[in-house]
């Protein structure tokens, strides 16, 4: 299975790598050929690693459920993995500094050692997937609309997608921030080169500003990594080894340092999300941005935030993310929702409305996350893969309306349901996914980060559902104005196009399907992350209130029930 | 007698890589003037030939040095050798044959002789400074750096704005080593001698109990004058004047050149004013350390920001190379607390990046340019992704690792200082690497805006210039030495990590 990885972390580079060669003297029909062929590859790759881990995953608990295990396992556990020594900062062995240091605790301090650490665990399987998935429909989405330097922009969406894989699959501190900073190289080029007339402002600002967020988590990595090593952690940027240590060792770290770190690595999550008021650099990035660009930045990247918190924050640092986490996440959260809907429900462009429906929906997966609890978790993770298929879904519907109107604007456009019905079809799905309408995906991973949500502050999740109330009022006003009703279309341009082609459908049927398939079946899906989740919930488990068994439909949902047992 | 030519044998041998670039030097200046007719005219090709000739004189010294020994017992004799020795021999050869290269088309071919001779002349010094253990040998070594890069600058004589440049700097660096020499001769007053073994062990044996003040005013005068060096604010004042004025080949070696030697310099200095709080913060008493994370505080924001509004590239350069001093400067502020991981090496480490990724920009630069449009403001870049795509994406990755971003060895230098820093554990520390976080979201700003020029905007729509081989050969090492050192840093980290104050 690490073969695979590996090769799913190459394909794209070597295809291109490959663009890049020849992008003086390639047609710009070979381009598009070899995008789409290195992404189908990757696709097939990680659903092949799906497949395997899934497997691995039955062996691996029918032996655990044999065996008595007297280890506790650390908090961030990946089934498979792969560890090669990178930079080990020792210092030469004879300092005299250490020899006659008075310190005895400096006797046993080590030099951080940073390692090449991939591996896999039932998240980042699911984030893979998803990352893949989407960039296939990325390719043909971009198929038309990106008409100049062709190979230049499918060698950067490829290098992108080996960078946010390379996230998901990173077991390393160090190895995960640069990842995570990588994938900001290639995105700055999409946006800057394809992007809309206010393109460099808006990459320049998306730029800086995450940046400049990361740059403060990467001074909480620091901390972690320098306060391991001085107690004495051979290995202390490696994620489960970093877990496993502050779980058994809660003193060697005091309270007021844990949340300065959790402070110092939150601000550059909070900023990828956005969470409310960090979330100005998103609606130009998205509304300036190529399609494509929108689709993996809504879809994927806004995800690195969350997967952040969820692999570095949630389990390494239980006693910050309890004290402070839970009330901000919580407070965050609500006002995420709140203001993200009241923003989507005054834009007349149709790309911004789907960009503030991101900061929305992602306020449900903060208040999922924060609520530390199995439900709320799995919620949040959940949702994080079902904003991914319904926000790439709609930006790839706007831009299929866009590249024929050449307007997305709402006062120009109206009843195209007569002119495209298939693609009003799909947004209305789509849509009805991004609602949260019982029976699509939507519907699952709200209602369960509202759940545990509710069980840690009830008022908190009661206020969060009045998101899903005004989700509905905002998609549905969109969806009236924009496909019903009178016909109503800019009176200049040609309009002899067509309906939703056979590539189109391409690029957005595989998303719809996975909606439905999530709203009807999520157990697998849950299934394959619960023993993450359960993992990281551990650590809350003895620090959860005695929860009181709140009777109501909540409880009575099967589906909530099987994700709490 | 037999004493002191044993002495005079055992000190050949130590120094045999800097003879072997000595007598070349020699060779190059005395039958260099034989082949240009009085008129100044030269056989085409001629600067091709010196240049591989010191190529051939560097790979000699490179081979005595590689074999040469890691380190010997350190004894009062005028040489020590070291693991930093090692380290900065290796260095300055390695980096100086990229120098070399690049050097081979900034001169024209009548003064290429002397080019050529000036830089390995510097780069004796650049390893003598290393591997001096005497106030006079280090101070001649200074110098045996200064006076060929003089000349160096200005061969090419290249108008006005190069001889003015030039002589600012003589002037400048002439009064530097003056405040240094002032420096050396309190220290030596205070102790007696001028050996840096005999006067650490007089200090450790409280000779210099009494001349408390002498040692903190030359101290003082010491990092006043290897401050200009590493153009460290408040001594940066010539840096932007001076890189706009040479060419583009002179600022590469401007920008990395004097920084190695100044920080040499320091690392064998300041143990000497041990008691002045730079392993602890002296009670009472103005600390060292304190002094040095002042200046790089404002090194760092001083350069930073004045880079963001400058328009002319090699300006803007100037600044950038006035901030990385600010940054290498945090290495050193911490070098000698007790962090888990030490700020020397990682200043070291530092050190082999910056070197490559500063002199890539300006070689990529030099190679785009000829003689008569050299590149000089950004909007010169403007669609170079277009016309020169390989350079493009070079300068890019130089940029980027500038800047500190994966996947270059920018990154890894800049996150071993951070861990260094934070590991002194100290508040001193802290707002240390609270700072080089800021100024390294600041200086994306300028960096990225040379990258989007080169890649977002259209080319002014002349013919593409020709692209020059020689610069373009050193660029694309440094390029993909960048990119090495991110994938494999073991190695260097491991070297640099040899050397424990």
């Amino acid at each position: 299975m690490l073969q695979l990885l590996f090769l799913l972390l190459l394909s794209p580079l070597v295809a291109g790598g490959l663009l890049l060669m020849f992008s003086g003297v390639s047609q710009q029909r070979t381009a598009r050929w070899i995008a789409l062929a290195g992404s189908l590859l990757a696709l097939v790759f990680s659903l092949e690693i799906a497949r395997e881990y899934r497997q691995l995953q039955a062996e691996q608990q029918a032996a655990a459920a044999a065996s008595i295990d007297t280890v506790r396992p650390s908090p961030i556990q990946p089934r498979v993995e792969f560890r090669q020594p990178w930079l080990s900062l020792s210092g030469s062995a004879a300092a005299p500094g250490a020899a006659t240091s008075p310190n005895a605790a400096a006797a046993t301090a080590k030099s951080p050692v940073l390692e090449f650490h991939f591996g896999l665990d039932g998240v980042s399987v699911a984030m893979i997937v998803l990352t893949t998935l989407l960039t296939v429909s990325c390719v043909l989405i971009s198929w038309e609309s990106i008409r100049e330097r062709e190979s230049e922009f499918y060698a950067a969406l490829l290098i992108l997608q080996s960078g946010l894989v390379g996230v998901f699959c990173s077991f390393d501190i160090v190895m995960f921030y640069v990842f995570f900073e990588f994938t900001l190289i290639p995105l700055f080029f999409i946006i800057a080169i394809w992007g809309g007339p206010q393109r460099r402002y808006a990459a320049v600002k998306f730029f800086l500003y995450t940046l400049a967020g990361s740059l403060v988590t990467l001074i909480g990595l620091v901390i972690l990594v320098t306060q391991a090593a001085a107690a004495g952690l051979a290995s202390p940027a490696s994620l489960p080894d970093l877990a496993a240590w502050l779980r058994d060792y809660p003193e060697a770290m005091s309270y007021k340092l844990q949340v300065i770190t959790f402070v110092a690595l939150s601000a550059g999550f909070l900023i990828k999300v956005p969470v409310f008021p960090f979330h100005t650099w998103l609606p130009l990035a998205h509304v300036e941005a190529p399609t494509a660009g929108s689709v993996l930045l809504a879809g994927v990247l806004l995800k690195l935030g969350t997967y952040g918190f969820l692999r570095l924050c949630l389990p390494i640092l239980p006693e910050a993310c309890l004290q402070v986490g839970l009330p901000a996440g919580a407070i965050l959260g609500v006002v995420g929702i709140v203001w993200g809907s009241l923003c989507a429900l005054v834009q007349r462009d149709l790309k911004k409305l789907v960009a503030y429906t991101s900061v929305a929906h992602l306020g449900f997966c903060i208040l999922g996350l924060f609520a530390l609890n199995r439900s709320g978790i799995t919620g949040g993770v959940l949702q994080m893969i079902n904003h991914g298929l319904a926000t790439g879904g709609l930006f790839l519907l706007v831009g299929m309306v866009y590249e024929r109107y050449h307007t997305r604007m709402l006062d120009d456009l109206g009843g195209l349901a007569n002119r495209l019905p298939a693609i009003a079809a799909a947004m209305v799905f789509i849509s009805m996914a991004s609602i949260g309408l019982p029976g699509l995906n939507g519907f699952v991973g709200e209602m369960l980060s509202l759940a545990g949500m509710f069980r840690r502050h009830p008022y908190v999740g009661v206020a969060g559902t009045t998101g899903i109330i005004l989700s509905a009022w905002y998609l549905l006003g969109m969806l009236q104005h924009f496909f019903f009703g009178p016909l109503r279309e800019p009176a200049h341009g040609d309009h002899s196009f067509g309906d939703m082609s056979l590539r189109e459908l391409a690029a957005i049927l595989p998303l719809a399907a996975a909606c439905l398939w999530i709203g009807v079946t999520p157990q697998p899906l849950i299934e394959m992350i619960r023993p993450d989740v359960d993992a990281v919930t551990q650590l809350y488990a003895y620090r959860e209130e005695p929860a009181e068994q709140t009777p109501g439909e909540v409880m009575a949902t099967p589906l909530v029930a099987e994700a709490r047992r | 007698m037999n004493v002191a030519i044993q002495q005079l044998i055992h000190s050949v041998d130590l120094i045999s890589p800097e003879l072997i670039l000595l007598a070349t030097v020699c060779v190059m200046f005395i039958t260099g003037p034989f082949f240009v007719s009085e008129g100044g005219a030269a056989p085409p090709g001629l600067r091709k030939r010196w240049g591989a000739f010191s190529l051939v004189a560097l790979a000699c010294a490179g081979f005595v040095w590689f074999t040469s020994p890691h380190a010997d017992p350190v004894t009062t004799g005028p040489f020590r050798v070291d693991n930093l020795t090692w380290y900065v021999r290796g260095l300055s050869l390695i980096i100086g044959a990229v120098l070399a290269v690049l050097f081979i088309d900034q001169v024209d071919d009548s003064h290429s002789a002397e080019a050529q001779a000036c830089l390995l002349a510097i780069l004796a010094g650049v390893n003598l400074t290393a591997i001096a253990n005497d106030l006079v040998v280090l101070f001649l070594a200074l110098e045996l750096v200064s006076i060929p890069t003089y000349v160096l600058l200005y061969l090419p004589r290249r108008g006005q704005s190069n001889q003015e440049a030039t002589v600012k700097y003589i002037l400048l660096s002439i009064f530097s080593s003056a405040v240094m020499l002032y420096g050396m001769s309190l220290l030596y007053g205070a102790v007696g001698t001028t050996n840096l073994v005999g006067i650490l062990e007089a200090l450790r044996g409280g000779q210099a109990a009494g001349s408390a003040t002498l040692l903190r005013m030359s101290a003082a005068l010491l990092v006043a004058g290897l401050s200009f060096r590493v153009a460290a604010v408040p001594f940066h004042f010539y840096a932007p004047d001076v890189f706009q004025g040479v060419t583009s080949a002179g600022a590469a070696l401007l920008s990395f050149i004097p920084k190695v030697v100044g920080f040499v310099a320091f690392m064998r200095l300041l143990p000497l004013a041990g008691g002045l709080g730079l392993q602890t913060p002296a009670a009472g008493a103005p600390s060292l350390r304190l002094l040095l994370a002042v200046l790089s505080i404002a090194s760092m924001l001083i350069g930073n920001l004045l880079a963001l509004r400058q328009q002319n590239l090699q300006r803007l350069l100037a600044y950038s190379s006035i901030a990385h001093a600010g940054y290498m400067l945090v290495g050193l502020a911490v070098g000698w607390g007790a962090g888990t991981t030490s700020g020397i090496s990682a200043l070291l480490f530092y050190l082999a990046a910056y070197g490559l990724m500063t002199i890539g920009v300006f070689a990529l630069i030099a190679c785009v340019g000829s003689s008569g449009s050299a590149i000089r403001t950004q909007s010169d870049l403007a669609g170079l992704s277009r016309t020169h795509p390989a350079i493009a994406l070079g300068l890019a990755v130089c940029l980027i690792s500038l800047t500190g971003l994966p996947p270059t060895g920018g990154f890894f230098g800049k996150l071993n200082l951070f861990l260094a820093s934070w590991s002194d554990g100290t508040t001193m520390g802290i707002v240390l690497a609270a700072s080089l976080a800021l100024n390294a979201a600041i200086s994306a700003w300028y960096y990225m805006r040379l990258v989007a020029v080169m890649y977002f905007e259209n080319a002014p729509g002349d013919a593409p210039q020709k692209v020059s081989l020689a610069p373009a050969v050193a660029g694309a090492a440094c390029a993909l030495g960048t990119v090495l050192l991110f994938l494999a840093p073991q190695t260097i980290w491991e070297l640099a990590a040899r050397f424990t104050p």
